[in-house]
């Protein structure tokens, strides 16, 4: 099933904006967490917890899990189809990694959120700089994959385009989906 | 994601195609990732790095309970 082009055009903006948004918000979550760590001020390091919190809660969150979905209803809305093409299949894996590894996470931000209003020196809590650091530097890759879309078809999209190139010559065909 | 633009790859090719280079390398690296996280987890000089680390277990929840150390802050 192939999208008319005003629906394709639709959710690939759909697309663009989630995952940037994505991006940009970790971007905005790791400079929290770099001040939670790092400042020596009670007050900045309470506040930069409890901001990572509404930040993963409010944008994060539903921003990766709108990418994932939206992203893979793109995908089978294009000729380039989710198991179709190498990159497309990389980039699936990296999306659903880092949103369960988001997902793992959310409960121990809570958490330190909590502990932060009530400690009195906030900026001794563990934080989460592997992880924020980790997230950005895989939804960069994914973005790349996106905008480079390295060669390589699977044996399921080579066996589709095959089949496809069939059909368009009028021979008969038996393509597994 | 724009339309496909390299319907040209294996054109006229009998067989499927191979893993490219690139997703080799890529799940090289992954599989060299995976087994450091192993090492770090399995020998401790991970700190205890894993899903459970922010969990509510290891972190002063009561209001008032300053347990945490305040020299330098």
């Amino acid at each position: 099933m192939t999208f008319p082009p005003p629906l394709r055009k639709a959710v690939l903006t759909t697309h663009v904006i989630t995952s940037v948004g994505w991006l940009g918000a970790l971007a905005a979550y790791l400079a929290l967490d770099v001040a939670a760590a790092t400042s020596r001020d009670a007050d900045v390091a309470r506040g930069a917890y409890v901001a990572m919190e509404v930040v993963v809660l409010w944008v994060i969150v539903p921003l990766a899990l709108a990418s994932l979905g939206v992203g893979v209803i793109n995908a089978l809305g294009t000729t380039w189809g989710l198991f179709r093409h190498w990159w497309v299949v990389a980039k699936l894996l990296l999306t659903l990694v880092a949103t369960l590894v988001l997902l793992v996470q959310v409960p121990g931000i809570e958490s330190m959120a909590a502990a932060a209003r009530s400690v009195a020196a906030p900026g001794e809590l563990p934080g989460t700089l592997p992880h924020s650091i980790g997230g950005l530097v895989v939804l960069v890759v994914v973005t790349m994959l996106s905008t480079y879309k390295p060669r390589g078809l699977t044996r399921y999209g080579w066996r589709r385009q095959h089949a496809e190139r069939g059909r368009q010559r009028g021979e008969p065909t038996a393509v597994r989906p | 994601m724009p339309e496909n633009d390299d319907t040209a790859e294996h054109r006229g090719t009998a067989s499927p195609p191979g893993m490219p280079l690139w997703v080799k390398a890529a799940a090289v690296v992954v599989g060299l990732l995976l087994v450091v996280y192993l090492v770090l987890q399995l020998t401790g000089l991970g700190g205890g790095h894993g899903p459970g680390m922010h969990s509510s277990s290891g972190l002063p929840s009561a209001p008032g309970e300053a347990a945490m150390p305040t020299a330098g802050r």
